[in-house]
């Protein structure tokens, strides 16, 4: 009887989740389903969004925002001026926000 | 302070700009409600791009026929390229077949020729050996003439002990095929891995 009594007590297997073959450790928060559908959809509507903007503008957008290249070095890549680079990605991301204005709770959450 | 021009007359552009360098709205825009809205847009699309947006590479690496102009280099370039390559079936048939032809050749006429050599030696006595006893006991009116033939003698065995046409050519194979063994590895290991 008092061998069952410390039995209860200090159980044999201390990790008893390691037995069970189908235990997974907790997931963190970058795995919440609703996280990453929001960030699908994100993703989503911004690939559409810049298909619908000037190829010039997506250019000096994607090597702006996405490469991370500076305003000169995207000048010299593209063979304009500096003033245009920066107008292009200006103009662009009103462009980019004006097709995306109807959906814009994705953007601000 | 009311803005007596109202949004419309308002530049985008300005907004824009000020939310790209991240700074304060201008006090007029400041005061313009979808103004406002605007740069609070625009800042949550910019932050959003850079995660968001992930550029869609290619992932076909067929080449165009322009690529394989392009890529093609000209002149004897192409040729050397060529040496050494998986489509290249030809210099190394050749040079195996060169060298395999120069040794064979070396060993038909430098073997028997070294044997007999190594054979004669042992004999008898060297030709000019001959030559110079054979002077020696001729009367003296006949020297002249003795010495002519000796001349003549030498001049036949020193072309006796040059090379035969048939080693020439073996060396010559031997030399073109190895050449093209050296040149197929200098090919190969010049070329950049693709």
């Amino acid at each position: 009887m008092d061998t069952q009594r410390a039995r209860k007590r200090r159980p044999v297997q201390p990790y008893p989740e390691f037995e069970d073959e189908s235990w997974q450790p907790p997931a963190g928060a970058e795995a919440d389903p609703e996280r990453t559908a929001i960030h699908a959809e994100r993703s989503r509507a911004i690939a559409v969004a810049l298909t619908r903007i000037t190829d010039d503008q997506r250019a000096a957008i994607v090597l702006y925002d996405i490469e991370g290249y500076d305003y000169g070095e995207i000048a010299e890549m593209t063979g304009v001026s500096l003033g245009t680079v920066k107008s292009r990605i200006h103009r662009g991301r009103l462009a980019l926000r004006d097709i995306l204005s109807d959906r814009m709770e994705l953007f601000r959450g | 302070m009311a803005d007596p021009m109202g949004h419309a007359g308002h530049d985008p552009l300005l907004v824009a700009e000020a939310a790209d360098r991240g700074a304060r709205l201008a006090p007029v825009l400041d005061l313009c409600a979808r103004c406002v809205g605007l740069y609070v847009d625009l800042v949550a699309v910019t932050a959003s791009l850079p995660t968001s947006a992930v550029p869609l590479r290619p992932r076909s690496f067929t080449l165009t026929p322009d690529d394989v102009r392009r890529l093609r280099p000209p002149g004897w370039r192409a040729w050397w390229s060529a040496v050494g390559s998986a489509r290249d079936n030809l210099t190394r048939p050749l040079a195996v077949g060169l060298t395999t032809l120069g040794l064979a050749g070396l060993l038909l006429t430098a073997a028997p020729t070294l044997l007999l050599g190594m054979g004669s030696t042992a004999g008898s006595a060297a030709p000019s050996e001959v030559a110079h006893r054979a002077a020696s006991s001729e009367p003296a009116g006949r020297a002249p003439a003795l010495m002519g033939d000796t001349t003549n003698r030498e001049a036949t065995i020193g072309a006796d002990t040059g090379p035969s046409p048939t080693v020439t050519l073996s060396v010559g194979l031997l030399v073109v095929g190895g050449g093209l063994f050296v040149a197929r590895r200098l090919a190969v290991h010049g070329r950049p891995m693709r």
